[in-house]
């Protein structure tokens, strides 16, 4: 083979990368698998780390532009404050096999104040039943709690999957629910976190009820 | 060529005790070792992901962090440039598996990639836009991951049905082609390891670098020996072996499996090191 049809080759194949990898990051933000990122604590006025002490992608941000940890937590990918989910916009294949079954994960559940804690998360999606999973080797099913102590800075993660009843898929806002971070000690809310999940196939007008 | 098979058939099941779950037991020790608080399983020796944070300094930190991540970014590109990709040839289950799916077909009803298409621009292809779609807000790490998928296959296996209840429009992408396309229709059943890679294709990177240095052990062919009687092509699952007036190896594309070394009827392919290859004669087994 030319040399000239190598690199023909190589920058096709390059260029096919990046759009797999674009349409694939589109499909992560909006409707597939959707990742966020959440802080806590942001509820009060809890003592929490700079963005310096934080590290990581945080440091991208200019520091002019920095204001804080957001009441909802801080997503890099995805609206800051509010998870928004639209099924509307799952790609083909998914729209085809499993456009009911709605998984949502964050990776990085972090803990953003200067001591270490254990955690309980409760996630209401208007009472459609949620699996539960994680990667963690600490952790309490039945409690939904963190058995070990995230130290300032680090994180936990979690993946949730549910399915969208029948009577809530011809709505254009499907759920209006929500990601509750506390203390597993003492059950103080540390952040809650909205998620919205969204149908923009269905126009608002033929909505029903939230929640 | 039987007992070889049957031996990289058992070091593929050693490749899944040791790395994907409920066995995991190196990673169980890598984990254990690095106090990590992750469970054990095919995700914990990702070489995807750090690839990707090579390109992204405010990620290194999660390297120290995460020192598992560390170690497979440095051990299997090392290893590949010492002693070949033999991870990939021996040890890889996504990549066994695809190949050992491949031989359930008739070779009439497969695609033969080798001599059609020279696979390393492709795969370096992918590994370049793997690192540039960052700057474009693009990711493809986890989206395309078939070594993930094949943790969701083998914890099916042992009752786990939970990796393959959730689907999306990438991971179906993946599965038909990893599996499908790519594995069961491909002759040799290396196409997705072949192409699409990109993890494969930084080892086989690292191999063709090493195979030119002092210290890169690699399959080598003894010209005045070798017959171009085609053997060592028709065997090669990665298409890596090319027959026009000679016999050649693309380093790019080998996978160090050394079915091509056993396969030969004129005993003129070695595994070994550059500067210990006289190529005089054919040698004694």
């Amino acid at each position: 083979m030319s040399g000239k049809k190598s690199w023909i080759l190589f920058i096709a194949s390059c260029l096919a990368t990046v759009l797999a990898g674009w349409w694939a990051m589109r499909l992560v933000q909006t409707s597939e698998c959707v990742h966020f990122n959440v802080n806590f604590p942001t509820q009060g006025n809890e003592k929490v780390l700079s963005r310096e002490e934080l590290g990581g992608p945080w440091t991208r941000l200019p520091a002019e532009k920095w204001t804080g940890y957001p009441p909802g937590g801080h997503m890099v990918w995805g609206r800051e404050g509010e998870v928004r989910v639209d099924i509307g916009r799952q790609g083909f294949l998914k729209r085809i096999l499993q456009p009911w079954d709605v998984t949502i994960g964050t990776h990085w559940l972090r803990n953003v104040g200067v001591a270490p804690r254990k955690i309980g998360l409760e996630l209401d999606m208007c009472g459609m039943p949620v699996a539960w999973d994680t990667f963690e080797r600490e952790w309490d099913k039945n409690r939904h709690a963190s058995t070990r102590e995230i130290p300032p800075g680090k994180t936990f993660n979690m993946d949730w999957h549910f399915r969208i009843p029948v009577e809530r898929r011809n709505r254009n806002q499907v759920c209006q629910g929500g990601l509750k971070i506390f203390d597993a000690g003492t059950d103080r809310l540390l952040t809650f976190l909205p998620i919205t999940l969204l149908n923009s196939r269905v126009q608002p007008s033929t909505s029903g009820a939230v929640n | 060529m039987r007992r070889h098979l049957v031996k990289r058939f058992v070091f593929f099941l050693a490749g899944l005790v040791l790395f994907y779950a409920p066995f995991a037991l190196l990673t169980r020790l890598l984990i254990h070792l690095t106090h990590s608080p992750l469970a054990a399983d095919a995700h914990r020796i990702c070489l995807r992901m750090p690839i990707e944070w090579i390109a992204q300094p405010w990620m290194y930190r999660t390297l120290w962090d995460q020192p598992l991540y560390l170690i497979v970014l440095v051990a299997l590109p090392g290893l590949a440039f010492v002693l070949g990709p033999l991870f990939c040839g021996w040890m890889c289950p996504p990549g066994m598996f695809t190949e050992y799916l491949s031989r359930l077909l008739p070779a009439r009803w497969q695609i033969r990639l080798s001599g059609k298409i020279n696979p390393s621009p492709i795969r370096y292809g992918v590994l370049a836009g793997m690192v540039i779609a960052l700057f474009f807000n693009a990711r493809l790490s986890c989206a395309f991951c078939n070594f993930s998928m094949m943790q969701g296959l083998v914890n099916a296996g042992f009752g786990d049905f939970q990796g393959l209840r959730h689907w999306w429009s990438f991971s179906i992408l993946t599965l038909g082609l990893w599996l499908f396309v790519l594995g069961l229709f491909t002759r040799g059943g290396r196409g997705w390891c072949n192409l699409l890679c990109p993890a494969g294709a930084l080892m086989g990177l690292f191999h063709s670098l090493g195979q030119k240095s002092r210290i890169g052990w690699a399959v080598r062919i003894n010209s005045s020996a070798c017959q171009a009687c085609g053997t060592c092509a028709s065997v090669c699952p990665a298409g890596a072996v090319s027959q026009a007036s000679e016999t050649k190896i693309n380093y790019h594309a080998c996978n160090a499996c050394l079915d091509c070394v056993q396969a030969c009827p004129q005993n003129a392919i070695f595994y070994r090191r550059t500067l210990e290859n006289p190529i005089t004669g054919p040698e004694p087994r």
